[in-house]
């Protein structure tokens, strides 16, 4: 519509569909930006989450799959800083490699490793990093499931929580060596 | 219609426009950053994804070398090697390329395989005997079932040592139990309190070591291993462990005060410690490192003890030819075959040991004569040769005179305070060569028709001739194919004999004749196996029991189930059971356990019955050539001994050899170290 000389105004009900329409519009709009806003961060939590609890069981699988010892066992026990995962093993070199998993109080999983002269006890080396954040629980249990099959299995459990998305992850290890 | 050419502010509409715009302006500002963050989360998972493959795949270059090493034949010859020495220690690794053509998980994984010496970073070898396996010392060790309390495993360590060097001091034996045992302060037998003190007393010392533990009793003087308990062809150290579970991978050594010779050092040279290097590269070049050292047990071979297996057959020479009459053997064969089958393709011959034996009645009262003069009998009365032919397939047959290495005359040792009853003989000849020799170039293995008979035949003088019948396999219509001046035996009365005295007549149940091939082989899929052969001719008379030992071996352990040994014996002059009479006859038993099959009862073991080849064949009359199987248990792991017990009733027999040959069960015992980098 063109305004000018002798234009005519709008009808009462014309404003009102136009009001109705424009209501109709901008509610839908704001409806998809919110969508917009809350799942970016939501999609982002989630593969953090995701990422953490893969970061972990990485570590801590591939640790085990080395143990030649691993405590506490056989009990179901949640990995802390009063209760860490210790998994352990000595290289031929007579080495022995003890890493310990811990989760501090700002939820994040510790991996130190210390590496000591195997017969003195000397240490040789030690180093800590985080392998993971956001962990809000991680479990474990070193047993034997079958009272036919002596060999052991690691089961961890671990879940990670960023803001309202938690992801859980279980990894079954069974250590290679004897 | 007019087009508008810009917006007017006031315009309907135009609120919604703004809106949009507003939208897209924020909309293209989180996009960038939602890109951005999906991009890195895409990247973090692809790393560790990648890592995760590089693991998968450096681990299946561990699984495919552990697959290599427990399957036989897949090993290079100096990795195969029956035990290791220095020279294998000091060879570089064996490199495998896994899969090259089809990629595990988009990665090239190789693997390399060396050998360890086990005693490595624990003792020092001296520069005489470097990491060669000690020759007179032998160090074994098992798992002996539940301890003295609940939880507890007994474990027991046997050392045996042969004397040939001379007075032994122990300086110190050890043992070392992989992770997740512990020993039991106090329960060895070598720091049990006794009065007097024994001098071997000693508390152990336990170390750490490779994630297990060291259990070592030292001595700062050396200890006499004549010292040690118990007293006899070995001496055994016992202790307890928890938990109550079979070890694998443990090992044991011995260290003596022989500083500078060759048995310095002595431990178990069944187990070979195999270092593997994995390594995973992906297509990008980044690499994962898995080291593992995986173990293997083996076999161990002391004393007189032969590496392989074995295939015995033969065949009578002589035979009852009434059958309403037993035990009469009266017909002398010119020749009999045995077919040798089943020796794999792919095996290689060690030896071919051909056995003959007989009873002969001339000279009829040999009572008085010495050892020396019995021995020389065979060969006087030239019965230590026989003519020996091989039709193997694809090949030209082997024919020839051969001539025993080593003869045995022996008599009943009942005859030096009774009657006379004229003597037996054995005699062997190691054929391998001359046998080997001929078949060079061919595929001969071991496999043929083996035919045995008399070297001296023809139509000779009348005077001194000996009928020899011609053998068909279902002795119908047999006839005499030809004579001999030395017959291999003497039948039971003079129907053969034309003249001379040779054959001289009635004592019916002494006479046989026979004879039996012995072929030793190894071949990849019948490796580890340990034979032991009892080739001491005996004599063995009424109502007595001959004990046989049979030392100097030592059994590996066995799984669940599995036949521990397999027991060959020739022995001649057997006689069926008495029905009428029920009067006993005779028995073998192998530590304590009677042997019988179908076709040989307990009572009556060496009924002259035999099947030709061993347990399948036809039933033979005239020799036994017998084939038993030992069951698991009757025969133990890590038994040095066994004692084989003839026992006669009312009969005579005549022993040749006795052949014991036990399984080895080769087993990989997992993985000792794992270490990923």
């Amino acid at each position: 519509m063109l305004s000018g000389r002798g234009a005519r105004g709008l009808t009462l009900v014309e404003l009102l569909i136009a009001m109705g329409i424009g209501a109709a519009v901008l509610a839908g709009a704001l409806a998809v930006m919110n969508q917009l806003l809350l799942l970016v961060p939501k999609a982002e939590n989630s593969m953090l989450a995701i990422r953490q609890a893969q970061n972990a069981g990485y570590w801590i699988d591939r640790d085990a799959t080395s143990a030649q010892s691993i405590t506490p066992a056989p009990a179901l026990f949640t990995i802390s800083t009063a209760t860490p995962l210790v998994i352990s093993y000595v290289g031929w070199d007579a080495t022995k490699t003890t890493i310990t998993y811990t989760v501090d109080t700002g939820r994040n999983l510790q991996r130190q490793i210390a590496v000591a002269d195997e017969r003195t006890g000397n240490p040789i080396s030690s180093s800590q990093m985080r392998i993971a954040d956001s962990i809000s629980s991680i479990t474990a249990q070193y047993n034997q499931p079958d009272p036919t099959n002596p060999r052991k299995i690691l089961t961890v459990t671990i879940t990670a929580q960023v803001g309202n998305c938690s992801e859980t992850r279980v990894y079954k290890i069974s250590p290679r060596s004897f | 219609m007019k087009v508008p050419i810009k917006l007017r502010r006031g315009e309907p509409g135009i609120a919604v426009l703004g809106i949009v715009l507003i939208l897209v302006i924020v909309g293209g500002a989180l996009l960038p950053v939602l890109l951005y963050f999906m991009n890195t989360a895409s990247q973090a998972g692809q790393i560790v994804e990648r890592k995760t493959k590089e693991y998968y795949s450096a681990n299946s270059g561990i699984e495919a070398a552990q697959w290599r090493i427990k399957t036989n034949g897949k090993l290079p010859a100096w990795l195969d090697a029956a035990s290791w020495d220095e020279s294998v220690y000091g060879k570089t690794y064996e490199n495998y390329t896994l899969s090259s053509a089809d990629p595990i998980n988009d990665n090239s994984v190789y693997y390399l395989i060396g050998a360890k010496w086990v005693l490595e970073n624990l003792e020092a070898p001296n520069l005489t005997q470097k990491r060669d396996p000690a020759s007179n010392i032998l160090v074994a060790g098992s798992y002996q079932g539940s301890g003295s309390t609940s939880g507890r495993g007994k474990y027991e360590i046997i050392i045996m040592y042969d004397g040939t060097a001379g007075s032994l001091g122990i300086k110190r034996i050890g043992c070392w139990l992989p992770a997740g045992f512990e020993y039991v302060p106090g329960s060895s037998s070598l720091e049990k309190v006794q009065y007097p003190v024994k001098p071997y007393y000693c508390v152990p010392q336990v170390t750490p070591f490779r994630g297990g533990h060291t259990i070592t009793w030292d001595y700062a003087t050396p200890v006499s291993y004549d010292l040690f308990d118990p007293p006899g062809s070995q001496r055994k150290i016992t202790f307890e462990y928890t938990p109550n579970q079979i070890t694998q991978g443990e090992f044991n050594w011995v260290k003596t005060s022989n500083t500078t010779g060759l048995n310095y050092l002595a431990w178990n040279t069944d187990l070979k410690v195999f270092e593997v290097k994995s390594t995973a590269t992906s297509p990008t070049g980044q690499t994962t490192n898995v080291t593992a050292y995986t173990t293997k047990k083996e076999f161990q071979k002391f004393g007189a003890s032969m590496e392989g297996d074995y295939f015995a057959s033969g065949n009578t020479l002589m035979r009852n030819s009434n059958p309403y009459q037993d035990n009469s053997r009266d017909r002398l064969y010119e020749e009999t075959w045995a077919t040798v089958s089943g020796i794999p393709t792919n095996a290689n011959v060690e030896k071919i040991l051909l056995y003959w034996s007989g009873w002969k009645c001339k000279p009829w009262d040999v009572r008085g004569y010495s050892q020396a003069q019995l021995d020389a009998l065979p060969e006087s009365k030239n019965v230590h040769k026989v003519k020996l032919t091989i039709e193997a397939s694809g090949a030209p047959t082997f024919s020839a005179v051969v001539t025993a290495s080593q003869k045995q005359g022996a008599s009943d040792p009942e005859d030096a305070g009774g009657a006379a009853h004229g003597w037996s003989y054995s005699c062997i000849a190691d054929v391998t060569d001359l046998v080997m020799n001929h078949f060079e170039g061919t595929s001969f293995m071991g496999n043929g028709k083996y035919t045995v008979g008399h070297w001296d035949t023809g139509s000779r003088s009348s005077s001194r001739r000996y009928e020899l019948y011609e053998w068909n396999d279902s002795h119908s219509h047999e006839s005499i194919s030809t004579y001999t001046r030395y017959p291999l035996g003497s039948p039971m009365d003079g129907r053969q004999r034309s003249s001379g005295n040779e054959d001289d007549g009635n004592e019916d149940e002494w006479a046989y004749s026979a004879w039996s091939v012995v072929i030793i082989y190894t071949s990849p899929t019948t490796k580890g196996h340990q034979i032991y052969i009892f080739d001491d001719f005996h004599y063995v008379t009424r109502n007595v029991t001959v004990p046989i030992t049979i030392s100097g071996f030592l059994t590996p352990e066995l799984a669940a189930g599995e036949e521990a040994a397999r027991y060959t014996h020739f022995v001649g002059e057997g006689d069926e059971y008495d029905y009428w009479s029920h009067s006993y006859t005779d028995s073998v038993s192998v530590n304590g356990y009677a042997l019988s099959d179908a076709d040989n009862p307990a009572n009556d073991v060496c009924n002259s019955q035999s099947r030709i080849p061993p347990v399948s064949g036809t039933l033979v009359d005239g020799i036994d050539i017998d084939t038993f199987s030992i069951a698991n248990g009757i025969v133990q792991p890590n038994d040095t001994e066994a004692q084989v017990n003839f026992r006669t009733g009312t009969e005579v027999l005549n022993i040749v050899y006795v052949i014991l040959s036990f399984r080895s069960n080769i087993s990989t015992g997992g993985i000792l170290i794992y270490d990923l980098k």
